[in-house]
């Protein structure tokens, strides 16, 4: 996963492979600048090249969300298909996020 | 390793050992000295020292025996050895060195070579040590994950309450990735004949999973024995959940009510897979997907708690599955289709059997990566009406025949927030109402407020029901209105009393409802619609000794006998 920049205060993470409780520290590493950071107003994270999630995931980015409202920052969902689709769907993950 | 450094100088020319001491006394070391190889055995077991300087050719047992013995006498902990020696063949270098020497100084001993290479030993010693500290601590951790599962094990195996043992309709498999699962299957049985079953997907494993399970757990056995409604449970469970779990932890939740009495099931899915319901040929007669998010996310203002409603008329089976059945396989995941097929196929009894060893054959060497967790619960068409009385306490005759009396009068708030049934049925219970009444009070009162409520106050017409897709149609009006309801009453009477030896229970029910002024509604009326969209007031003439309807229809005394 990396950091692919920022455009008109919505800053992009692009997330890979498995993300799942191992993933946990990375992705940490990858928002936490983005919430110190006073420009970024929204949070996207892609998960084009996300081959699969599990619920640790879904609890990712709960704690990412809350985190972001408390600051006043949204975070939205992109490039979601297959396996990623299918679990924010029987989660019922649209109520909470703007899917894109 | 310390800054001063204790030195073992082993050589038996005793003008080279004091040479040797004053030059490491000079790099701030201690020495202690040797004079053959056994003495430095002797004095490496006495002091322990930090680094060895071994003279290769002593009297006795020689440099190269000595460092064999002094190791063996190391154990897990690593002691630098130098070699000394005035020959410099390239054998004698690697015998020194198989021998278990670290390395090698040639006679004569320059000073600057030498503490150069002590100073590199002990950043050596440095680095093994924390080897040795993080060894250790990977052990400290070994042992207490190894604690925490089986601490994990004893909490599920409590979390399914033996007293409450599985449901004798009702099959489950489940297999856990590592020691304990984070899915749970529970079910019961409330006094009024409700099957209740519950299928809970904790996020992760082990005992961050089971430590979200016990608030889940408790309400279902405390809430699903009284009869309280689906809605109510899982309201109460997500209070529980989100006051005590932090936000990335949360529990995805099947909750499904059988109530024989109606043919009704009731279905509140968030965040599990699909409940399908089969018939007894294998054709699905319906899917209730989640429409919900899981427990512990949304606060109670936002959580939604509506239910989905099936009514049946035939053999039923429920299937209800965590997703990790359905994901598992690396490249390929096992999926719902596959799953649908299997049991669509299979005949009823078959279905659990069959699944499980297509499952397997499509893993076939690989592990699922999830907990599996598959149940089947059999709902047949003309179910007895079973109830639970539980022992709970042992209750003294004296408060069982006891007088007592319970006079609610309830507005339209209440009527729209309180699962009133459950509660007056709780109370009566604590009054002294036995258990084996308990459950046939239950019925009967469920029953008389259900009619107050629903064609009384909300003035629901039963032949609804009737119609294609009535049921849905019915439930989704009932609510409506009820959501709506600005004024209405039901006054609840309930006596325990005894006549000349006997004891009697009465039930007193009135309603405000208007509807009777309209003459839409009268109580043959009102009977005859009952038994037609249900059993219920059937059974209710038989589990009462009388009943009847007074003055319009809005009002209803029955009296039981106990």
């Amino acid at each position: 996963m990396n950091y692919a920049g920022k455009d008109n205060g919505t800053a992009v993470l692009r997330l890979s492979g498995r993300f799942d409780f191992s993933a946990f520290r990375p992705f940490r590493e990858l928002y936490e600048p983005l919430l110190s950071d006073s420009d970024v107003s929204v949070i996207e994270l892609n998960f084009a090249a996300v081959e699969y999630v599990d619920s640790a995931a879904l609890g990712m980015l709960l704690m990412l969300r809350d985190k972001g409202e408390k600051l006043g920052k949204k975070v939205v969902l992109s490039g979601c298909g297959g396996n990623v689709q299918q679990l924010l769907e029987v989660a019922n993950f649209q109520q909470l996020f703007e899917i894109a | 390793m310390p800054d001063r450094l204790r030195v073992l100088v082993a050589d038996d020319a005793s003008h080279l050992r004091v040479l040797l001491r004053e030059l490491i006394g000079t790099l701030g070391h201690a020495v202690i000295e040797a004079a053959d190889g056994l003495e430095a055995v002797a004095q490496f077991r006495l002091h322990a020292p930090d680094i060895v300087l071994m003279d290769m050719l002593m009297p006795g047992l020689d440099g190269l025996g000595a460092t064999a013995e002094i190791r063996k006498l190391c154990g897990e902990r690593w002691v630098p050895i130098i070699m000394i020696s005035a020959d410099d063949e390239q054998s004698t270098l690697v015998n020194a060195l198989d021998a278990g020497c670290d390395d090698y100084l040639l006679k004569p001993v320059n000073p600057q070579i030498l503490a150069a290479k002590i100073r590199a030993f002990q950043r050596v010693a440095d680095m093994q040590s924390e080897v040795d500290r993080q060894r250790e601590e990977l052990r400290g951790y070994r042992d207490y994950a190894e604690e925490e599962l089986s601490l994990t094990e004893h909490i599920m195996a409590r979390l399914v309450r033996r007293d409450a043992q599985l449901h004798p309709r009702l099959q489950v498999w489940s297999e856990a990735v590592r020691g304990a699962s984070g899915d749970i299957v529970l079910s019961a049985q409330s006094e009024n004949g409700v099957t209740y079953l519950m299928l809970a997907d904790a996020t992760g494993h082990g005992l961050s999973a089971a430590v979200t399970l016990i608030p889940v757990t408790n309400v279902f056995y405390a809430m699903a024995s009284k009869g309280f409604n689906v809605s109510t449970i899982v309201e109460e469970m997500n209070r529980q959940v989100r006051s005590f779990c932090p936000v990335e932890r949360f529990v995805a939740l099947t909750l499904v009510a059988v109530r024989p009495q109606a043919d009704v099931i009731e279905v509140w899915n968030g965040g599990t897979p699909p409940v399908i319901v089969f018939d007894g040929y294998g054709a699905i007669l319906r899917s209730f997907k989640s429409r919900h998010l899981p427990l512990g996310i949304l606060d109670a203002g936002r959580f939604s708690s509506s239910t989905e409603f099936l009514r049946y008329n035939q053999d039923l089976q429920l299937a209800l599955f965590s997703d990790g059945l359905i994901e598992a396989g690396r490249r390929e995941q096992y999926g719902l289709d596959r799953l649908r097929e299997v049991l669509a196929l299979t005949p009823m009894p078959q279905r659990l059997a069959r699944l499980q060893q297509d499952f397997y054959t499509f893993l076939g060497a690989e592990k699922p990566h999830d907990d599996v967790t598959f149940t089947l619960l059999n709902c047949p068409r003309d179910m007895a009406v079973e109830r639970e009385v539980s022992g709970d306490q042992e209750r003294s005759a004296i408060l069982e025949q006891s007088d007592w009396h319970l006079d609610a009068l309830l507005s339209a708030e209440q009527l729209k927030q309180v699962d009133v049934v459950p509660m007056v049925a709780e109370w009566s219970h604590k009054m002294g109402l036995s258990r084996e009444i308990g459950g046939n009070f239950f019925i009967v009162l469920t029953e008389l407020f259900v009619n107050a409520l629903d064609h009384g106050i909300l003035e629901l017409p039963s032949a609804i029901k009737e119609q294609p897709d009535g049921f849905e149609h019915y439930f989704q009006l009932r609510q409506e209105r009820l959501d709506n309801l600005a004024a209405g009453e039901i006054h609840i009477v309930v006596k325990q009393l005894r006549i000349d030896g006997e004891g009697l229970l009465t039930i007193r029910l009135r309603d405000s409802g208007g509807g009777f002024t309209f003459g839409a509604r009268s109580a043959i009326e009102l009977e005859a619609n009952s038994a037609r969209s249900g059993r219920g007031i059937g059974l209710v003439r038989k589990l009462c000794r009388r009943i009847e309807y007074i003055g319009n229809g809005n009002e209803v005394y029955a009296e039981i006998s106990i």
